[in-house]
């Protein structure tokens, strides 16, 4: 905290919104009495053009450090006013605290407590203010060059359509030739029928035949812009974003801004040729936990083909057996249609009882008819659903992505503010995500290519998020920090007897799990500190000092006698808080008592600042988060619920566990917030 | 009563003014060899000239781990344990205080208990044993599935201090507290002793003395004692070296007496009944390595107990290269102010365990063992210098 911190407060009326239900002006004389507060003001709206005007001037002419807006929602407001003030004083130095859906409307059949919690409510606003550092902005330089990883159909896609875009790329394949899986299908050399038309804009506007297809792309990848390597692997990587080193594995160090990875599955059905009269197709026996991760893929190359052989050889046989059929809808569908109308035919197969193959039958029981069923069979297609590549996980690792329980590729799919996070440029298309036919992989390499290329002409990004600090003599290297770390920030450096974890600040959000998973407090996001958490407790039960020895205030700060016993609510903003504010909008109306401290995730906390809030005063406290499963930050919830767990216990032997509650809250129904609050406020009174 | 000691008295009373400078402290301290911030000699220095800003600002004042190493080679004879209490005090009042570990929840949890009207659930673990094992390589040690007996009318207090709670925190360790207070207890049945257990027992307050919080400490002594004397009886066993060493040395040096024998659970069991050990049996590790805690060892001189225990079960004790006195600290340090230097002690003494070659370490305290095991939560140390660990109380209960 700054010695000479000048904070200004500017109170708004929002109207009548907050000016009906509390009195201002006896809420500016209370910020006149708080620590570091040079200037307090108010203003009907602080929002509106002359409003700012006003502001600017008051910020400049007092010098202020730090600036508290009261009035209503950060996220309609926040960025309008860091913008506004942008010049005037360090924008991340800068809060807004809801006064307006948070205190005003739900409390307004209660203006007594309501005027109690508006003070409470400027008083810790203004303790996490006065306690906060100001967020250094990073800035991620991104190198103008893409790598692909994989040379197949997704692979060829992609770097051509980057390198369309001006941009160089380096294609890196393991085999000696290009097409990948495509090659058994569609290669030159290929003998199978390959039923499917690519749609492929560097072929024709038409879908073409598969064969044609594949040729034109190995023809079109020989170009300046694309540097091919065969018989490539990647070795490792290293950098932050933007600035990736990848070394391969035939020594060369490529220095990329955007990674595409297109490395396939690998697929271990065959496909049929067409000299043979009877061909049979089996697909697999899938069971309902596997039916969770099927990939629709197999069942239609299966169809297709099938399809294809009765044109071109109407008078051959084309069977398939299968035990069920996903076709993943829609045009699809239409596919078994076409089959049927072709002359296909298909078989059901019982569960665990697959067709077997004797003296050139093929023997099953079919299903549909009850009756056993003999089919002479000369070429048999094992249609089994595609697996991830053996090397799958170790390039996952590498890259750091995450793995979906089968094996494929994910891509991280993380739901926060554009400016509150740096893409990483790291994108997975293709079966290498997840199996697909060659259309789709077509598709999803375009739009990963999209993306890069999208990435890359940015070339300098700015991220003013906040973003965690290691103590390094603190810091013991038991990795418990990376463990719970969602964006895989956290790396270690080796150390005497130990290794220093080392966080990268253009991965991190500031989202705060580390600093909750850490046993020795060697990590903090600076401006988000435990001192600031703490800091907004203690102004929220600040009075229960004044209740218990007695003393009276004077005057217009008579308010505060009015002490009622006080519930802390840690609300994440991205649930239970943007919850508290619809309740607010929506008019809802709970107890006064209930104070919410706001913290980005619910990951963020620990059991011993839970307890510390009862050690406190605090009458209880809750915990209100995203669902399992919604979390922001992909598991920060998880940490939420082992943190409640492990304060409950304690809490429990204490026999204090009633007064902690932990809630899981849809960010957008105020009703269920309103709901939880008034239950816990209800069976704490009882206790 | 409340502690009025000054800095003035302190320095006299702790020996300072003996201080040869001689520096032996610093060079035997384990955490001045990994963090060149710390000092001994140099803490001694500034009370002996009193530069008192300097000694009670210094962040590393909350760095000492208490370990006695220092005062058992000091030729002088200056209690540098004493003094840093005393300085901790007062440093507190002018509002430092140590960097609590663990998000504050022990701390928390302590300050807490020294309200006096609280409604402790502290019994569930005396709940009969179910056949949930304490294991060590995956060998079952204790499995008794019995009922523990405790009485209100004997006179032996057992003293489960805050050990079988910690599991809250860190069963993700491996570490099961619990298990080690239901091991004392069921051998103290099975040595005849039905102990009393107090359902309202507070922390015995060690930590929070070593951090200088006086006065909570005291509060803490005295609901204690009340509760002690109330129940009559004449003997206190614990099997926490830092609960006995508070009960037995600090409640009295800071005015609590309560009048009773206090012995950690090792000394009760030099004599144990042979005949009514079941035999060690082929699974169990046979060559076996134990680790004195500072509280135990240096802080208690107790060094003989435990291992004569050990023998008498049939294990071949393999010594480290610093055993007894010599023994270096798990890197304890009250939950507070830890960091890279005490990882460093931690894995300096795993190293010493690997080269006796010994398949397990054996330790006392269970403080001990939830250090060494956080130690092995990095896990190149698990590859390296990774030792499976019990309690002395859980082989022992094994046998019965």
């Amino acid at each position: 905290m700054s010695d000479n911190a000048n904070i200004g407060v500017f109170i708004c009326e929002c109207g009548d919104k907050i000016a009906g239900v509390l009195d201002v002006p006896v809420l500016v004389e209370y910020a006149h009495t708080l620590p570091d507060v040079t200037c307090a003001e108010q203003a009907g709206y602080w929002c509106l053009p002359d409003g700012i005007e006003r502001m600017r001037a008051l910020v400049a002419e007092r010098q202020l450090d730090r600036v508290v807006i009261v009035g209503c929602a950060p996220r309609t407001h926040d960025a309008l006013f860091r913008r506004a003030l942008d010049g005037f004083t360090n924008p991340t130095l800068v809060s807004i605290t809801n006064l307006r859906d948070l205190c005003a409307r739900p409390h307004v059949n209660d203006s007594q407590a309501a005027m109690a919690k508006a003070c409470d409510q400027i008083a810790m606003v203004i303790a996490d203010l006065a306690a906060r550092e100001a967020i250094s902005p990073r800035v991620a330089h991104i190198t103008p060059h893409a790598v692909v990883i994989g040379g197949g159909i997704a692979g060829m896609t992609a770097a051509l359509a980057i390198s369309e875009a001006g941009i160089s790329v380096t294609l890196v394949e393991r085999e000696s030739e290009l097409g990948g899986g495509a090659i058994e299908t569609c290669g030159e050399r290929s003998r199978t029928i390959a039923a499917i038309q690519m749609q492929n804009r560097y072929l024709s506007a038409e879908g073409q035949p598969a064969k044609a297809g594949l040729a034109m792309l190995l023809q079109r990848i020989h170009s300046p812009d694309i540097r091919v390597l065969t018989s490539t692997t990647l070795a490792s990587v290293s950098g932050t974003i933007g600035q990736y080193r990848l070394a391969l594995s035939n020594g060369d160090i490529v220095e990329a801004g955007a990674i595409i990875v297109a490395t396939g599955a690998q697929s271990n059905f065959q496909s049929p040729t067409s000299n043979f009269q009877h061909t049979a197709f089996v697909l697999c026996d899938i069971s309902p936990e596997q039916a969770q991760t099927c990939t629709h893929t197999c069942c239609l190359t299966a169809i297709r083909q099938a399809t294809e052989i009765k044109r071109q050889l109407p008078d051959a046989n084309a069977i398939v057996f299968f035990r069920e059929l996903y076709t993943a809808g829609g045009a699809y569908d239409d596919l078994i249609w076409e089959a049927r109308q072709a002359g296909v035919n298909f078989v059901r197969y019982p569960a665990g009882q697959m067709p077997q193959l004797a003296r050139g039958e093929i023997v099953t029981h079919d299903e549909l008819t009850g009756r056993e069923v003999h089919m002479p069979c000369d070429q048999v297609i094992a249609v089994q659903p595609m697996l991830p590549q053996p090397d799958a996980a170790h390039l996952a690792e590498m890259l750091r992505l995450p793995i979906y329980s089968n094996g494929f590729i994910a891509d991280t799919r993380v739901r926060l503010r554009p400016s509150d996070r740096i893409e990483r440029g790291i994108y997975v298309c293709g079966a290498a995500h997840f199996p697909c036919d060659a259309n789709r992989a077509i598709f999803q390499a375009y739009s990963a290519a999209a993306r890069a290329v999208q990435h890359i002409q940015r070339s300098e990004i700015v991220n003013h998020a906040p973003f965690a600090k290691i103590d390094a003599i603190r810091c013991n290297g038991c990795g418990d920090c990376a463990r719970v770390c969602p964006f895989a920030a956290i790396t270690f450096e080796p150390r005497v007897s130990s290794r220093l974890a080392a966080i990268d600040s253009l991965l991190c959000t500031g989202c705060g799990n580390c600093v909750s998973a850490c046993p020795v407090k060697a990590v903090q996001v600076p401006s988000a500190t435990d001192e600031q958490i703490e800091a907004q407790v203690r102004a929220a039960l600040g009075r229960q000092g004044d209740r218990e020895t007695g003393r009276q205030r004077d005057g217009a700060l008579a308010y505060l006698s009015t002490c009622l016993p006080v519930y802390l609510l840690f609300a994440c903003e991205w649930s239970g808080y943007s919850a508290a504010e619809i309740a607010g909008t929506r008019g809802l109306t709970y107890p006064a008592s209930a104070r919410v401290i706001r913290v980005n995730c619910t990951g963020r906390l620990q059991p011993g600042l839970l307890l510390k809030a009862l050690e406190m005063g605090a009458a209880g406290v809750m915990v209100l988060g995203c669902a399992p499963g919604v979390c922001h930050y992909e598991q920060g919830n998880e940490r939420a619920a082992a943190v409640f767990e492990q304060a409950n216990a304690l809490g429990h032997l204490m026999g204090l566990d009633s007064r902690l509650a932990l809630k899981w809250i849809p960010p957008d129904d105020g009703a269920v917030f309103v709901r939880a609050v008034q239950e816990f406020v209800d069976a704490t009174r009882n206790t | 009563m409340s502690y009025t000691t000054t800095l003035d008295q302190t320095i006299h009373t702790t020996g300072v003014l003996r201080c040869l400078e001689c520096g032996k402290c610093t060079a035997i301290c384990p955490i001045a060899r990994y963090d060149g911030g710390f000092s001994p000699r140099v803490t001694v220095g500034r009370a002996l000239v009193r530069r008192d800003e300097e000694l009670l600002r210094d962040d590393r004042l909350w760095a000492c781990i208490n370990c006695f190493q220092c005062s058992q080679v000091c030729p002088a004879n200056v209690d540098y344990s004493a003094l840093t209490t005393a300085v901790r005090v007062e440093a507190r009042r002018l509002g430092q205080a140590a960097l609590c570990t663990h998000g504050e929840a022990i701390h928390v949890w302590m300050r807490m208990m020294t309200q006096p009207a609280l409604a402790q659930n502290r019994l569930d673990w005396l709940k009969p044993v179910n056949s949930q094992q304490s294991t060590v390589n995956s060998r079952a040690l204790f499995t008794a599935h019995c009922s523990l007996i405790t009485s209100t009318s004997s006179d032996t207090l057992y003293f489960a201090g805050c050990a079988p709670h910690y599991d809250a925190l860190f069963a993700p360790l491996g570490v099961q507290g619990t298990r080690v207070a239901q091991a004392s207890v069921r051998v103290l049945n099975a040595l005849g002793i039905e102990p009393v257990v107090l359902a309202d027992e507070r922390c015995c307050g060690n930590d929070l003395l070593w951090e200088g919080d006086m006065d909570r400490f005291l509060q803490l002594a005295r609901l204690n004692a009340e509760m002690i004397r109330a129940s009559g009886v004449k003997r206190i066993v614990s099997s926490c070296p830092e609960c006995v060493r508070a009960l037995k040395v600090d409640y009295p040096t800071y005015g609590i007496q309560l009048g009773v024998q206090v012995v950690h659970l090792s000394e009760l069991l030099v004599d144990l009944p042979s005949s009514k050990l079941a035999p060690r049996g082929t699974q169990h590790a046979a060559r076996i390595t134990y680790h004195d805690p500072c509280r135990l060892g240096r802080h208690l001189g107790i060094y003989d107990a435990p291992r004569k225990v050990l023998e008498q079960l049939g294990y071949q004790i393999v010594e480290m290269r610093h055993n007894r006195r010599n023994a270096t600290c798990c890197g304890t340090n009250g939950w507070t102010h830890c960091g890279a230097a005490n990882k460093a002690i931690q894995v300096q003494r795993l190293r010493e365990a690997k080269a006796t070659g010994a398949e397990v370490m054996v330790t006392a305290c269970l403080k001990c063992q939830i250090h060494f095991k956080c130690a092995l939560m990095d896990a190149q140390m698990r590859d390296t210098v990774g030792i499976e660990m019990v309690d002395l109380a859980e082989l022992v209960a094994a046998r019965f």
